[in-house]
């Protein structure tokens, strides 16, 4: 029975990993398309400035392409990163090729969409730049030949900080905003497999009144490789379905920033992950311990040993260990003779997540997506076996 | 013009009839039900006093929904507590921690309505009427016949625990599934479908 429940726990987190690797890099797309504003420079020969929200002139552009060709003097040593970031993805591939040898979806999905090629014959400049947000500018932007020669090592370093920032970007919260509606609004449509699910109109207010309605509207958006749309999308539809319906800050979803600092939290914890798994490929000691490998209680113990947490089994900082890991089942049920709580999942049904499942989200870096996919296959083989239960 | 009309007539009265028949023929075999559905004692039956020893049962029959199980799997709890369910559209499981079928209280009884697109043991569950019957079989080789009381329909933010597994003065049976809207989001229904009968007699 623990295993049921701990593979299916690794299976919710892996939807929730996926789900929020490929969303994140689609929102950072989303910076790249031409927003409502923008294309309104565009008409008037200007440029949309994100920071201001304003349309720049020749001259400010002028101004700022000084600015980009200071940029361009650091490329030496964006090169240099590029280079070590360009073996990490190498890694990864590698990794992942592992992990496609198991039969399952693989951290290949989150990370192809969020690397897009860049050799992209647009001259449009990512704002996701890290450490270094720029204006957003149409392709008609005069100045960009200067500016995209930076872009190229951000672009190929570990994608989830570009998400991160790109997040940052969308919400407000790092340095240049671009409205969240605008950039949602244009993006276009993916390529996943969503079943019968219906997938929501973009609201003409420009704001979701659910964070599930705007969770399905992102995995609308979101592309993979063909013969995954079907895994991921079903991963998706979970994970979306599970997400509240409402913004209601009692569930920790108040706000559609809310959604995005939540997906934004668990970049970071997919970043880590990744570096993990670099320890673990270059033959370092593996000291790791993933959520997957342990119980509950015994992610409990190891974070009560260190509570400085070098394993990052405490995600979200709450002081419980792998959340979503099963405790110890027979020692919750052993002694309980009381009548069963609440109503019977008699029907086709998933267990769902809690209403507030922000906590349990932020545990969700912390998985390892080999482990979670592979137990994900057998937790599908242990469906068959009628003298196993799940819900 | 009289021949006009009495041709309009039978034409009338035909289509009245076919329409009558198709719906005679399409309707299901639960609400084309007049009569309440009993299962048969088997001749030589030694009648057996209620309430009965405790016995897990092997195997259930609800003729009036066409379900004939020969096993019956055992249910504990999830680990939130919560009722579990069997691992497959089919199987009915029982829940073991309760009542055993004819014994005081309430043995309960689930099964899917459907699942992962397969029809459910008691898909038809809401079909049952008040006197339908359900046939238990018993490890200890007796059988206990169940009447239906009631059929009801409650949601699972507020389900009727005290009702379902709550202590009773005699043997009774619980038989619960899923029914409701389907919520496409969260893959759940919002409701249980919850059939109460009580034992009528025991035989060996």
């Amino acid at each position: 029975m623990r295993v049921v429940r701990g593979t299916r726990s690794a299976a919710v987190l892996m939807a929730g990993l996926v789900g929020a690797a490929v969303i994140a890099p689609g929102m950072a797309f989303a910076d790249e398309t031409p927003s409502s504003p923008a294309a309104e420079c565009a008409a008037q020969g200007t440029i949309y400035d994100a920071r201001t929200g304003a349309c720049l002139t020749a001259a400010e552009l002028t101004a700022r392409a000084q600015a980009a060709a200071e940029a361009a003097q650091e490329k030496a040593r964006a090169e240099a990163v590029r280079a070590q970031a360009e073996a990490a993805a190498q890694q990864a591939r590698e990794r992942a090729q592992e992990q496609a040898a198991t039969g399952a979806a693989t951290p290949t999905t989150p990370t192809a969409p969020s690397t897009p090629a860049p050799t992209t014959s647009t001259s449009t400049v990512s704002p996701s730049t890290v450490g270094t947000p720029d204006d957003v500018v149409t392709e008609e932007q005069p100045a960009s030949t200067a500016t995209t020669a930076a872009t190229p090592a951000a672009r190929s370093t570990v994608s989830a900080e570009d998400a991160a920032t790109a997040l940052q970007n969308l919400t407000g919260r790092g340095r240049s905003a671009l409205p969240v509606a605008d950039a949602l609004a244009d993006l276009p449509s993916g390529n996943l497999d969503l079943g019968d699910v219906t997938i929501p109109e973009f609201p003409s207010t420009g704001s979701f009144s659910s964070p599930r309605d705007a969770c399905l509207y992102l995995a609308s958006k979101v592309s993979v490789d063909a013969d995954q749309a079907a895994a991921i999308g079903q991963q998706f539809v979970s994970f979306c379905g599970a997400l509240p319906g409402s913004f209601d800050p009692s569930t920790g979803y108040g706000s559609l920033p809310d959604l995005v600092a939540v997906l934004d939290r668990l970049c970071h914890g997919l970043k880590d992950t990744h570096h993990d798994g670099y320890h673990h490929h270059d033959g370092y000691v593996r000291d790791d311990i993933n959520c997957d490998e342990v119980t509950g209680d015994e992610a409990q113990a190891i974070y009560e040993s260190d509570r400085s947490d070098p394993n990052n089994l405490d995600g979200d900082g709450d002081g419980i260990a792998c959340e979503d890991n099963p405790r110890d089942y027979e020692t919750v049920t052993a002694d309980y003779d009381g009548y069963p709580r609440g109503g019977v999942a008699t029907g086709d049904s998933t267990p769902g997540l809690a209403p507030g499942s922000a906590a349990a989200l932020a545990g969700l870096g912390l998985a390892s997506l080999a482990g979670a996919t592979r137990r994900r296959d057998e937790d599908v083989d242990v469906d068959e076996d009628a003298d196993e239960v799940r819900v | 013009m009289t021949r006009t009309r009495s041709t309009l007539l039978v034409w009338v009265l035909a289509i009245v009839a076919a329409v009558v028949v198709l719906a005679a023929l399409t309707s299901g075999p639960g609400s084309a039900r007049t009569g309440t559905s009993t299962v048969s004692v088997p001749a030589g039956a030694a009648g057996e006093p209620l309430p009965l020893a405790a016995s897990a049962p092997t195997g259930i029959e609800i003729p009036a929904i066409g379900l004939t199980r020969d096993a019956v799997m055992k249910l504990g709890y999830n680990e939130d507590l919560s009722l579990q369910v069997p691992p497959d559209a089919a199987t009915v499981g029982w829940f073991a921690r309760g009542a055993a079928p004819g014994t005081n209280g309430p043995a309960v009884f689930a099964s899917h309505v459907d699942y992962h697109g397969a029809e459910g043991g008691f898909a038809h569950l809401s079909d049952l009427r008040a006197g339908d019957q359900i046939l238990v079989h018993r490890a200890d080789g007796s059988s206990v016949m169940f009447v239906v009381d009631r059929v009801d329909q409650a949601s699972k933010q507020a389900f009727p625990t005290a009702q379902v597994y709550g202590p009773t003065g005699d043997a009774q049976i619980r038989l619960i599934t899923c029914g409701g809207e389907f919520d496409a989001a969260t893959r759940n229904y919002e409701d249980n479908v919850i059939v109460f009968g009580h034992a009528e007699r025991a035989w060996r």
